[in-house]
């Protein structure tokens, strides 16, 4: 009994050891396949770690750097050896490649906003620029239009000079419009000023700045513009029948007639010309509905300014200007609508005005002493168109000396006749 | 030149004349006209104007024409030669009637040798 219960312990202490040697032997392997899946974390781990040191110091700067240049494409992000294929790494690229977008956006952006900036200073500077030297030949211009009219009053020399004058003064103020449209177009003012005019003489004044006005013809209208709006409309007017000349055949008429409304008198002009096509009409329209303004560097080697400049004047004076295919003639008919707030009172003929100063019905005026009243001309009407007689005050002499020096020749002139001619003067 | 620094004409004298440089006639200054009918049709406002002051003046020389109306001298010679020859201004002609009696011009003569 006793030996088998030795022969047990011993068995039992025997197994106690196997199972602790074998205990001890697992622990020792399982301990050293620890260490190595330590060593190898730990190695995985630097690499990631370096890998991000490298994208962080490097690769991201070269990205950064390298952005701006129109062949740049996203770098890869060199990962070595195991790390290659894992997750981390199409993380990383995925990064790589979200940051590369977001600085190509952010940098997309600033250039154009930067270009924008650049380009409206650009177009400032050239519209400032462009302003400038037309308004000054649109001075220079109008100076030399004053010139040559009082040479032509003032000179009354062969026809050669008064052809030659007229066409100086013809050709003076095509330059003259030219520039004055560029003035406008940009944003500048029309600069030239005249009294309250009637709008016959305001069609007749266009007329006289576009090389075909013989072509032109034109009804009559007795309500005039206001002082303020002459020119810009004068302008715009030039505008469209220089358009209306232009494009119908040399051989047809452009007519201008007027309508008068219950707000306003629209003045039309009707060519035979070519219709515009559908398209055009609509570019056309849009145009001159616009504010007119235009950006010079767009224009183009042929700029076709005509229509901005009628938009621009007609927003800034309050008319409406608009075209349409239902001239009469085939062409195109043009419309000028100008509202009652750029009317006014029609001037008083100057004939007229000669006849009033002259009427026996002033002398009805009469002091207390029975000396006739003397009156102020009615000059709130046109104040400027009357300086015609008033600033040349030598032609009233000579149009007295002519009129002694011809008197004889009244002799053979009826009786009633000589009586109408011994009033004047 | 002038020191007024208003320009008198919007409407330009080329405008005036319907593109002509010259007149059909020759008129001088002195050249008298009178209106010969008060036709109004197809006339344009500088027409319009000449032939209402030669109806109500009388008789009138181009330069007074010019003088009233403001304009250049040419552009009223060719005006005026338009209107003569569309008929409507003539030149006044020596009426017989009211030529001046020869007894009287003798009698002139005689006062103005006896002055002598």
């Amino acid at each position: 009994m006793t030996f088998l219960t030795a022969e047990v312990v011993a068995l039992c202490c025997a197994l106690a050891l196997v199972g602790a040697v074998t205990a001890v032997v697992r622990l020792a392997r399982h301990s050293a396949q620890q260490r190595t899946r330590i060593s190898a974390l730990e190695a995985a781990c630097s690499a990631r770690d370096s890998a991000l040191d490298a994208l962080v110091s490097k690769g991201l700067p070269a990205l950064a750097a390298s952005t701006g240049r129109p062949d740049a494409s996203v770098p890869g992000i060199g990962v070595a050896g195991d790390l290659a294929r894992t997750a981390f790494a199409e993380n990383l690229q995925a990064v790589v490649k979200q940051y590369a977008a977001a600085l190509r956006t952010v940098r997309s952006e600033a250039e154009e906003a930067t270009r924008l900036q650049i380009e409206e200073r650009a177009q400032e500077a050239t519209q400032a620029a462009v302003r400038s030297v037309t308004a000054s030949v649109v001075s220079l211009g109008a100076d030399l239009s004053k010139v040559v009219g009082e040479a032509l009053r003032q000179h009354d020399g062969s026809d050669e000079m008064f052809a030659t004058l007229t066409r100086i003064d013809h050709t003076v103020q095509q330059i003259v419009r030219q520039a004055q449209s560029y003035v406008v177009i940009c944003g500048g003012l029309p600069g030239r000023r005249w009294p309250v005019q009637k709008l016959t003489d305001i069609v007749r004044g266009a007329l006289g700045r576009i090389p075909d006005y013989p072509r032109i013809k034109s009804r009559e209208l007795d309500r005039a513009v206001t002082a303020r709006a002459v020119e810009p409309v004068v302008h715009a007017l030039a505008t469209l029948l220089d358009n209306a000349a232009r494009y119908s055949p040399p051989t047809s008429y452009v007519d201008v007639t007027f309508q008068e409304g219950h707000r306003g008198v629209t003045v039309v002009i009707d060519d035979a010309g070519v219709s515009m096509s559908e398209e055009q009409l609509a570019k056309a329209r849009q145009t001159l509905s616009g504010d007119g303004r235009v950006e010079l560097h767009k224009l183009g080697p042929h700029p076709q300014i005509g229509f901005h400049t009628v938009a621009a004047l007609a927003h800034r004076y309050g008319f409406t200007a608009s075209v349409g295919a239902s001239s009469p003639y085939g062409g195109v008919r043009a419309t000028l609508f100008l509202p009652d707030e750029l009317l006014t009172a029609a001037p008083e003929p100057e004939e007229s005005r000669m006849e009033v100063a002259h009427s026996p019905v002033h002398e009805l005026d009469a002091t207390k002493s029975g000396l006739p009243k003397r009156r102020r001309r009615e000059s709130n009407a046109e104040p400027a168109a009357r300086p015609a007689l008033s600033s040349f005050p030598a032609r009233a002499g000579v149009a007295a000396a002519w009129r002694r020096g011809t008197s004889s020749g009244r002799a053979s002139v009826t009786e009633s006749e000589q009586k109408k001619g011994s009033d004047h003067q | 030149m002038s020191k007024s620094r208003r320009d008198l004409d919007l409407v330009r004298a080329y405008v005036r004349t319907g593109g002509r440089s010259r007149p059909t006639r020759g008129l001088d200054l002195v050249t008298l006209v009178i209106a010969a009918n008060a036709d109004q049709q197809n006339l344009d406002p500088d027409q319009r104007r000449v032939m209402g002051l030669c109806r109500r003046q009388g008789a009138l020389s181009v330069a007074e024409i010019a003088a009233h109306l403001d304009l250049p001298a040419t552009v009223i010679k060719i005006i005026v030669s338009g209107l003569m020859d569309t008929g409507r201004l003539t030149m006044p002609t020596g009426d017989d009637a009211n030529q001046p009696d020869i007894a009287v011009l003798k009698e002139v003569l005689h006062g103005l040798r006896k002055l002598a």
